[in-house]
């Protein structure tokens, strides 16, 4: 373990992945934050906090047929690499952060993902929300899921991973 | 290089070169003198063997001075004796004291005197001790730029270079000449044989230490390193480390380590020097083991310089950065450029004092000239939005010039001087012009046609000038114009001053009135300003703005003309047609703000001679837009050096580099002056362009190669600098040196050069439009006031320490230095331009 | 420049966010999204800002350049408002590009400066986000 020089931590920034208070719609998703790496540097993300402060409908009336992806949640934070187009919640993601309920939900700090391949990686919060599938939707299909949510995180960024 | 004692190679050597009885000798090299006339005296006998030995010493401390040199610059320790005490390394030497110079001995006999003993024995060990010390003395002189020990025989005229050494007898025998000993043959001898044994001891160690000088790669840990070609040093002396030894291979290497390159290889058996470079496309053929051989190019030559490496200059960062190539998008400068614009090359707009300008939607044209490769363009204007609109007097319509930029009006104007001006009769009876006839206070208009009038009646009349005429468009509403004025001959205590707008196609009117005289009390010369005077810009639409002097005597001299209104922002459209295409522009601005307009084009070729920059202002006409340089520079591909994607940050490394050269250069000069130092602020903090010339003259006192300056005057040449040709050859102190070529100013050799033109080198050049974001060479604490609209610097010098940061559109108005292109990193990482 | 970092002087070097999430930029709007007044003394060094263009809201347009110097759209720091004069930025080119963090822009004059990202076209809409922090030594 080395001593930290000046010179070493400038090469050192952590990256926002920030959203101030925002309406998320129904299946809808917005990208927070991108990077783009290329060699020798590391991106390293460990901190990240989900908050649903709302919620048009009330929570506990969700079922299964409302969600998009069975097992992500109200809303998920997902990273992903080289992503241009299509639903964040398809395979290959590199992690997820999925809200269960209103309130915060915290990332594991100590399950490090940490990038070195060169490339863009982008934070996308998306709504798991859809018109129910149920045969006999408790929430009609007409309205609409939405979420006021926020997002704060970050992720470390050394320019030199030596 | 041979006849280095070479036999004595042979010797076992032991560690110590012991004191013994060593006395210390005189400082001019003369042993105790033997008088063979008088009675034998042991004592002074003893006292010549004891200064020997101490000769010995001296001998032994310059193999050990030249030991520690090759230690520093090889950077290896090497065989040294031990000395058991101090002694000077440098051997005073007397030629008279000497025998021969063989390394023979002629010990006593048993048939000898004692006085032989010292005309022969003690001479042939005095001549010894010479030939020693010489042949390492020689050795490094041979060797090294700055030899640690002095040469006894320069000229080689007295003390051969011989690879013969004789052991005279030698044997540790520590004898000493004793007087209670029976004055016999061994007496002598036997001092004199322990004498031979350290010359043997030291002649073994100089024979080892030459053969190390001969060829320092088989054990320097350290290599310095120069480029040269035709008399131009192409890179200038690097430190490449020993990094790898394999037993066949030594590799020495340097910054930047790229794997692979940027090496010199010894091979110890072949005895080889390779030289690879960071560009691997041309491999250099190993040439046999020199301090100087050639290189890969035709005409190169790669010196290792015998020499302690010495503080780097920022100079030399610029050198090293160029060394690697990054991947991405290459912006370069090119000659076609205008560092002003209040000048001819421009057609268009209003021309206002210090720089051209569009106050309304209009078009400027800028015509340049220089050589324009294929490729991209990036054209950047550095333009300066302003509600402080400046006419000089002399930009009038009639004619009228005066001194510093001023219209003065013409006084006393005799027959056949009439123009295309306008006149007032004053005084007399009148005059008849055109078949007219004025009387005094009448007013006539001039023509080119017609340059006479007479007299009419019998009082003589004079003719002055009445009016100079302005036109000038400005943007529509209220504005507040000032006229800056003063009397240049004669006396006079006041002026009548008249000032009239005029729309196109509208009525005049008054703005400045000549409702009463404006005192003029102050001495000839002297500027004053009328009050502020508003007026209604009806359109964006020419108009004219005649001036009038209705009165007063003296001689009116109008030296400029001040527009003001209140508006804060403006919008700007503008079209930029360069190389024959077009691109577009549309940015805000703020009054006073300085700020880069930039626009891009595709290639169209390249072109050679006139330039034209042709810009379209479209919307929207509110605040005036002044136009102070105009730059072009190149866009291409990097080509990247190879396996340097781990180096991305060594440019920025050398650049910090440069910088720390540069502070600690400049600290240096504030503690050198001390109470002297020079202050470059004006009225407290405040900045100027001047004030950036005379700071970077500062800071070039310690640093002179931090700033280039183009076209030196030919008898500008300052010791210490470093200067390049530009034209195909100067000669400077009888040297002549060809295009490309550099040189240093030598005190001894004059200020002056002939025959062509040269650039004073340095590794920052003066600011222009298209580097904004460059890093800049920028005062600690100097800063753009938003309330003055200018540049102040909060600290003195001795606090103005030169930092590097990026570079801010009113850094360039002020003319500061940008680091040169060598520093340049791509502005955007990963990208290159499409084939 | 090359010294330990003691606690201390660890406390006083910050990054501040450069964080504008996917937004709809229509044509020709230029936000500020953030202002840094930086007092004497003090230093900011940009490194990494990173653009992406999510989409082009108005498809089959061929955009009408309003700075043809920047492309369709770029973010960049500024000292004034001038956009085709910034002291650090990327533009697009591909769909995400970035400043050369290997490159920093530093600022070491008081002074006010924004960062502002801008549609430069006159007829193309753009959903855009950025990214960056920017280190400041106070």
């Amino acid at each position: 373990m080395a001593y930290l020089t000046e010179s070493q931590l400038r090469n050192v920034m952590d990256i926002p992945i920030a959203l101030p208070s925002t309406d998320l719609h129904m299946g809808d998703w917005v990208m927070l934050a991108a990077v783009k790496i290329s060699v020798p540097m590391r991106l390293t993300y460990r901190v990240c906090n989900l908050q649903l402060s709302a919620c048009t409908v009330d929570t506990a009336l969700i079922t299964a047929g409302n969600k998009i992806y069975g097992n992500l949640g109200l809303a998920y934070l997902t990273l992903r690499k080289d992503y241009t187009s299509g639903s964040p919640g398809a395979a290959g993601g590199l992690d997820v952060l999925i809200s269960n309920a209103l309130g915060i939900t915290s990332r594991n700090p100590d399950n490090i993902v940490e990038l070195t391949t060169a490339g863009v990686y982008s934070w996308i919060i998306a709504s798991n929300m859809q018109p129910s599938t149920d045969t006999v939707p408790i929430i009609p299909v007409s309205t609409s899921i939405n979420f006021r949510l926020a997002v704060n995180g970050t992720a470390r960024l050394e320019l030199n991973r030596a | 290089m041979n006849n280095q004692l070479e036999s004595a190679l042979v010797i076992a050597l032991r560690e110590t070169i012991k004191w013994e009885s060593a006395v210390e000798a005189s400082a001019s090299g003369t042993l105790t003198p033997v008088v063979p006339a008088l009675p034998f005296d042991a004592v002074t006998y003893q006292a010549r063997d004891r200064q020997l030995a101490y000769r010995d010493l001296i001998v032994s401390a310059a193999v050990v001075e030249v030991a520690v040199q090759v230690g520093d610059v090889w950077n290896y320790s090497t065989l040294k004796p031990t000395l058991q005490g101090p002694a000077p390394f440098s051997l005073p030497f007397v030629g008279t004291e000497a025998g021969t110079y063989s390394s023979q001995i002629r010990h006593v006999l048993n048939t000898s005197i004692p006085y032989d003993a010292a005309r022969y024995a003690d001479a042939d060990l005095y001549g010894r001790d010479a030939l020693i010390y010489e042949v390492l003395a020689r050795a490094c002189s041979s060797t090294f730029t700055d030899p640690s020990i002095p040469q006894i025989d320069s000229a080689g005229t007295l003390i051969p270079s011989t690879s013969i050494w004789s052991l005279g007898e030698g044997y540790a025998a520590k004898a000493d000449i004793n007087t209670a000993l029976p004055l016999d043959r061994d007496l002598f001898k036997n001092p004199d044989r322990n004498l031979a044994d350290r010359d043997n001891q030291l002649a073994g160690y100089v024979a080892q230490l030459a053969q190390a000088l001969k060829n320092p790669f088989e054990n320097a840990l350290r290599l310095y390193i120069q480029v040269e070609a035709y008399g131009t040093v192409q890179r200038e002396p690097d430190i490449y480390a020993l990094t790898r030894d394999d037993g066949t291979h030594r590799v020495f290497q340097t910054e930047p380590a790229l794997a692979g390159a940027n090496q010199i290889i010894y091979n110890s058996q072949a005895h080889t020097l390779q030289w690879i470079r960071e560009r691997v496309d041309e491999v250099h053929v190993p040439q046999i083991y020199a301090m100087e051989i050639s290189g890969i190019e035709f005409g190169q030559t790669i010196t290792t310089l015998a020499a302690v490496p010495e503080g780097k200059d920022a100079q030399y960062w610029r050198g090293k950065a160029d060394q690697l190539e990054p991947n991405g998008i290459k912006v370069a400068d090119t000659d076609v450029e205008l560092l002003t614009t209040n000048n001819s090359a421009t057609s268009g707009g209003y021309m206002q004092y210090g720089s051209a300008s569009l106050t309304v939607p209009g078009a400027i044209s800028f015509t340049m000239n220089g050589s324009l490769p294929p490729g991209d363009y990036r054209v950047s204007v550095l333009v300066k939005p302003n509600h402080t609109v400046e006419i000089a007097g002399a930009q009038n319509v009639s004619n009228t010039s005066g001194t510093l930029g001023g219209a003065t009006f013409d006084i006393d104007v005799p027959s056949g001087s009439i123009s295309l001006k306008t006149y007032l009769v004053e005084d007399g009876d009148g005059i008849v012009y055109n078949g007219s006839l004025y009387l005094p206070g009448d007013v006539f208009a001039g023509t080119n046609a017609l340059a006479t009038y007479t007299q009419y009646g019998i009082v003589t009349s004079t003719v002055r000038q009445y009016a100079i005429n302005f036109l000038l468009a400005l943007p529509e509403g209220p504005w507040n114009v000032r006229l800056e004025y003063t009397n240049l001959s004669g006396t006079t205590d006041s002026f009548s001053i008249k000032g009239v707008y005029t729309a196109a196609g509208a009525e005049a009117v008054p703005v400045i009135q000549d409702i009463a005289p404006l005192p003029f009390t102050t001495t000839n010369g002297n500027i004053v300003i009328t009050p502020g005077a508003s007026m209604d810009v009806a359109n964006t639409g020419p108009f004219s703005f005649p001036i009038y002097w209705t009165g007063g005597d003296g001689q009116f001299h109008v030296r400029k003309l001040i527009f003001e209104s209140d508006t804060t922002v403006g919008r700007y459209a503008l079209t930029g047609t360069f190389a024959g295409s077009t691109a577009q522009a549309d940015v805000t601005g703020n009054d006073k703000i300085t700020g880069v307009v930039r626009w891009q084009y595709s290639s169209a070729g390249s072109s050679v001679g006139t330039i034209p920059l042709i810009i379209d202002y479209t919307e929207e006409p509110a605040l005036p837009l002044q136009f102070q340089q105009v730059q072009v520079q190149t866009l291409s591909n990097f080509l990247p050096t190879p396996l340097s994607q781990n180096f991305q940050g060594w440019r920025q490394e050398c650049l910090e580099r440069a910088e720390r050269s540069i502070a600690q250069g400049y600290q240096m000069a504030v503690d050198a002056y001390g109470t002297d130092l020079p202050s470059f602020r004006t009225s407290g903090s405040g900045w100027s362009p001047d004030a950036t010339e005379e700071w970077m003259s500062f800071v070039e006192v310690y640093n002179p190669r931090v700033r280039e300056v183009p076209a030196i005057a030919t008898d500008g040449i300052a010791d210490g600098y470093q200067y390049q040709v530009d034209t195909p050859y100067v000669i400077y102190a009888g040297t002549v040196f060809t295009a490309g070529q550099k040189f240093y100013g030598v005190a001894s050799s004059g200020t002056s050069y002939s025959s062509g033109t040269v650039h004073q080198v340095g590794a920052f050049i003066k600011s222009q439009p298209g580097h904004v974001g460059r890093p800049a060479l920028v005062p600690y604490g100097l800063y753009f006031d938003g309330t003055d609209y200018a540049a102040k610097a909060y600290y003195d010098t001795p606090f103005s320490t030169p930092t590097v940061m990026a570079c801010q559109p009113w850094m360039i108005e002020y003319g500061l230095y940008v680091a040169q292109q060598e520093f340049w990193m791509p502005e955007t990482i990963g990208l290159t331009l499409p084939a | 420049m090359n010294g330990f970092i003691t606690t201390r002087r660890y406390a006083r070097v910050l990054d501040l966010p450069i964080s504008f999430p996917q937004t709809e930029l229509r044509a020709g709007k230029a936000i500020v999204i953030t202002q840094l007044p930086l007092a004497l003394h003090q230093r900011l060094e940009l490194r990494a800002l990173t653009l992406v263009v999510n989409a082009i809201l108005t498809p089959g347009v061929v955009p009408i350049y309003l700075n043809t110097a920047l492309s369709i759209c770029s973010v960049g720091l500024y000292q004034g408002t001038m956009l085709t004069g910034p002291l650090a930025y990327t533009a697009f080119t591909e769909m995400t590009s970035i400043t050369n963090p290997f490159s920093p822009c530093i600022i070491e004059t008081p002074g006010t400066y924004n960062v502002i990202i801008s549609n430069n076209t006159s007829n193309t809409d753009l959903s855009l986000t950025a990214t960056g922090a920017i280190k400041l030594y106070y």
